[in-house]
């Protein structure tokens, strides 16, 4: 079955070694994971606001078709919509970390980002944590992006997808249950058969595939897929179909 | 490949049921596990009666499903020892095969003492709970140092360190040079390299599969074993034959 990880950076993480840096190496990693095309962030650009991250990234994706570049973007940061613009056409969405960059999800930045993103019929990515709040560095804590503050967003904009990633499994919940255009990756939830419990509740419709690799294992992510208990068609939406949809990804 | 699942937790309440627990981790080709207790059934500290009620629901699942459910004998060292050393006993002839121990006492305190040497006596292997948080929620929740300390303090008794990944770098040093303690490696998100360097500095043969499902996914957390790069031979260690030495020997 085809795999599509909605989830995936690149680069060095202060408080984690990963086992790969580079995105050969990631590749042939994930073709081994069965994972076929892959989002891919700049794990960098999470602390530094140097351009150079999404820009570098960016040349290296172009010469390889197993992955989508996915900037990211700080809505805060002057002269943000003309770096951006540099990556159009072939732009597939655009990726955001309020609580690192400290932006509020009610701000005007948020508004034109959204107005520039509706323009091109393009998602807004929302990464709601990076790691574990409980384990963080004493003096690198950021909480998770609040449920509350995304529901609003996403009921502003009815029309802008929103996917979030790195969601709990009761945040997964509320957010698809309290808005309609929110979307979520499987990465960080988790209950006895993860997927078979959220499609008792929830339409597998708004679930993606992301395994934020290489900070997790991308076995439990497939793992987790693989052997939920839900229906061949369930399962296919979830692991490409969903994603396909809103990245658009047949027109590559 | 067998597989032994060391820390599960099935609730009073039967929610998710024992029968979907055990039917899923069939399906995730997990053929045996040891339950834990409802431990926080009634939050961090427990009244004798609550424990009686959580180990006598662990007794009934082991007897219902024998050769499928093993389980441990909960306590809370805050209790007197009478009813302590009481409890263990009728739990180990009842067949509970250990004791788990989770956050109303720190592990360095005192208290703990008259229930190691009863678990040293009876040869019973100890599951303690253990984390390095950022911030504790419980001040009495103990972390792998205080683990350590008790370690040293009752050498002949095995402890189980859980959480793997929750007690990170800092946790694996701790218990390094202590070869009574063996980790767990339930705790938190699958992130990766924590198998890993747990094998580098530990052995794979101190390291021992848990989920901590019900809370956790079988699925996901078989998946930080059979996606970390280390060799199969220590695959089976993890998943299995450490836990049949330890836990379950014949």
């Amino acid at each position: 079955m085809k795999i599509v990880d909605v989830n995936v950076s690149i680069g060095n993480w202060p408080f984690q070694r990963f086992p790969y840096y580079d995105l050969q190496a990631l590749s042939t990693a994930l073709d081994a994971e069965g994972v076929s095309l892959a989002v891919v962030t700049a794990v960098e650009a999470i602390l530094n606001s140097d351009p150079c991250y999404n820009q570098n990234l960016h040349k290296q994706c172009q010469n390889d078709r197993k992955f989508v570049f996915l900037p990211v973007v700080d809505p805060s940061m002057p002269g943000w919509e003309e770096r951006l613009s540099a990556f159009l056409p072939g732009l597939r969405g655009v990726k955001i970390f309020p609580n690192y960059h400290t932006f509020a999800l009610g701000s005007s930045q948020i508004r034109d980002l959204i107005l520039f993103l509706k323009a091109l019929t393009l998602p807004l990515i929302i990464q709601m944590r990076v790691d574990d709040e409980r384990n963080q560095h004493p003096h690198m804590r950021v909480a998770g992006v609040a449920v509350e503050d995304i529901t609003q967003l996403a009921n502003l904009y009815p029309d802008q997808v929103i996917v979030c990633l790195n969601a709990y499994i009761q945040e997964v919940e509320q957010l698809l249950q309290n808005s309609e255009n929110i979307y979520a990756d499987i990465s960080f939830c988790e209950h006895m058969d993860t997927l078979g419990t959220l499609n008792k509740t929830l339409a597998a419709e708004r679930l993606l595939f992301g395994s934020h690799t290489p900070f997790l294992y991308t076995r439990s992510a497939t793992m987790k897929l693989n052997l939920s208990r839900i229906s061949k068609e369930m399962r296919q939406k979830i692991a490409w179909k969903n994603a396909e949809d809103i990245f658009r990804l047949e027109e590559l | 490949m067998n597989i032994i699942d060391s820390h599960i937790h099935a609730r009073l309440n039967d929610n998710p049921s024992i029968e979907s627990i055990l039917d899923f981790s069939q399906h995730c080709h997990i053929d045996r596990l040891v339950i834990l207790g409802d431990v926080l059934a009634f939050g961090f500290f427990p009244s004798p009666d609550q424990i009686k009620q959580i180990n006598n629901h662990s007794i009934d699942l082991i007897k219902r499903y024998p050769g499928r459910l093993y389980g441990f004998c909960f306590l809370s060292p805050e209790h007197p020892p009478v009813f302590i050393d009481e409890e263990i006993k009728r739990c180990k002839k009842a067949g509970l095969i250990g004791i788990k121990l989770e956050a109303s006492v720190n592990c360095r305190d005192d208290r703990l003492t008259s229930l190691m040497q009863t678990a040293s006596g009876l040869n019973l292997p100890v599951l303690h709970h253990s984390w390095y948080k950022t911030e504790k929620i419980n001040p009495a929740e103990s972390d792998p140092a205080d683990i350590a300390y008790l370690a040293a303090r009752f050498p002949d008794v095995t402890i189980i360190m859980a959480h793997l990944t929750a007690v990170g770098i800092r946790g694996v040093f701790d218990i390094q040079k202590l070869k009574n303690v063996y980790v767990d490696t339930s705790g938190a998100q699958p992130f990766s390299g924590a198998i890993e360097f747990a094998v580098d500095y530990l052995g794979a043969d101190r390291i021992l599969y848990g989920s901590d499902a019900h809370y956790r996914d079988f699925t996901a957390q078989l998946g930080r074993i059979y996606g970390a790069k280390i060799t199969d031979a220590d695959k089976e260690k993890i998943l299995y034959s450490n836990a049949k030495r330890i836990l379950l020997p014949d």
